[in-house]
C-alpha cells in the first residue's frame, strides 16, 4: 500500500472496529480526516462532537492539533470511535 | 427469531474479524476477546492501571438477530462466565454528564450510572447500543432502530464502552485481610 509522499500521508483509521484508509495532510488538522473516514466506512455520523480519534492505546487525541504535530506518520493506525450516547 | 441467522452470522463475523486485526491494541489496553462463535462473543476487561493488573469481569454478548436487535450484554465471572448480580459486580460504571450550554455560563456535572438494575439478578449496562437497554420499559421511546447503523451497539462500540466507563477508570486496590489463630487463648499478663 502505498505511503504518500510528502506532506500527502496514507493511514489506517479504525471507525468503531472497521479498518479504512484514508489520505491526509500532515498540516491539516485531524479533525479534517472525520468526514471522509465516516463515509469511507459507510457510517452516517452525525454529531461530530461525539467521534473521538484515540490512539493504540485508548488515549484520546486532539482533533483540533496537526496531523504531523500529532506525531502520526504514513501508514500509521489510528482509532476513531463514538462516544457513548444519552444514557442511565 | 427475527433475522436469518447467515446475516447476523455474516455481520459477526465481520466485526470479529475486525477486533482480531487490530486484537495486540485492543490487549494492550485490557480487552481481551477470548470466544467468539456465532451467536455469542465472550470477552474479559482488565484493569490496567492497577498494580497487580486486575480482570475483574467478563462479558458476554448476544449477537442473534443482529443488527436488527442490537446485542445483548451481559457482565459476568471472567473464569466461570457465570453472569454477575447487581451486588457482585463492585463497580457502577460512572460517567459525568454535563448540563448546562458551556458557551452561557457555568455548566455543572452530574453523575449518570451506566450499570443500574431494577432485578438484581439482571443488572445490565444502560446504554443505547445494548439490547436491554432498548427493552427496558423505561427508554419505549428510544427504539434501537432509531440508532442502527450510526455506530452504537457494534462489538467494538460496546468493548470499548465498558473498558472506559469499566475498568480504564480503576487505578488502585484495597485488601484487607484478618488473620485468626485456633488453640490459643489471650488472657491477662501474669501477675509480676
Amino acid at each position: 500500500m502505498a505511503q504518500g509522499q510528502g506532506n500527502n500521508i496514507n493511514l489506517t483509521i479504525v471507525v468503531n472496529g472497521n479498518p479504512v484508509t484514508i489520505h491526509g495532510n500532515v498540516n491539516a488538522p485531524l479533525q479534517s480526516l472525520l468526514g471522509q473516514a465516516l463515509q469511507q466506512a459507510g457510517v452516517p455520523g452525525g454529531d461530530p462532537n461525539r467521534w473521538v480519534f484515540k490512539d493504540a492505546q485508548g488515549n484520546a487525541l486532539n482533533k483540533n492539533e496537526k496531523i504531523g504535530v500529532l506525531g502520526i506518520i504514513a501508514g500509521a493506525t489510528i482509532f476513531l470511535s463514538l462516544e457513548a450516547g444519552a444514557a442511565g | 427469531m427475527l433475522v436469518d441467522p447467515a446475516v447476523s452470522r455474516f455481520k459477526f463475523d465481520q466485526e470479529v474479524a475486525w477486533f482480531r486485526a487490530r486484537e495486540d491494541d485492543y490487549a494492550s489496553r485490557g480487552i481481551w476477546l477470548l470466544a467468539a462463535r456465532f451467536p455469542t462473543a465472550f470477552a474479559v476487561l482488565a484493569a490496567r492501571h492497577t498494580k497487580p493488573v486486575m480482570a475483574p469481569y467478563g462479558v458476554l454478548l448476544d449477537f442473534s438477530d443482529y443488527d436488527l436487535r442490537p446485542p445483548s450484554v451481559r457482565l459476568t465471572d471472567p473464569l466461570t462466565r457465570k453472569p454477575l448480580k447487581a451486588n457482585e459486580i463492585g463497580h457502577e460504571f460512572k460517567r459525568i454528564k454535563l448540563i448546562g450550554d458551556p458557551t452561557n455560563g457555568p455548566v455543572q456535572g452530574e453523575i449518570q450510572r451506566l450499570l443500574v438494575h431494577f432485578d438484581v439478578e439482571r443488572p445490565f449496562f444502560c446504554l443505547p447500543g445494548v439490547r436491554e437497554y432498548h427493552n427496558s420499559s423505561a427508554h419505549s421511546g428510544d427504539s434501537w432502530l432509531l440508532h442502527r447503523g450510526s455506530g452504537e451497539g457494534t462489538l467494538h462500540f460496546i468493548l470499548e464502552n465498558l473498558w472506559k466507563y469499566g475498568v480504564e477508570q480503576m487505578s488502585s486496590a484495597r485488601y484487607q485481610m484478618e488473620m485468626k489463630f485456633a488453640g490459643f487463648n489471650i488472657s491477662d499478663p501474669p501477675p509480676q
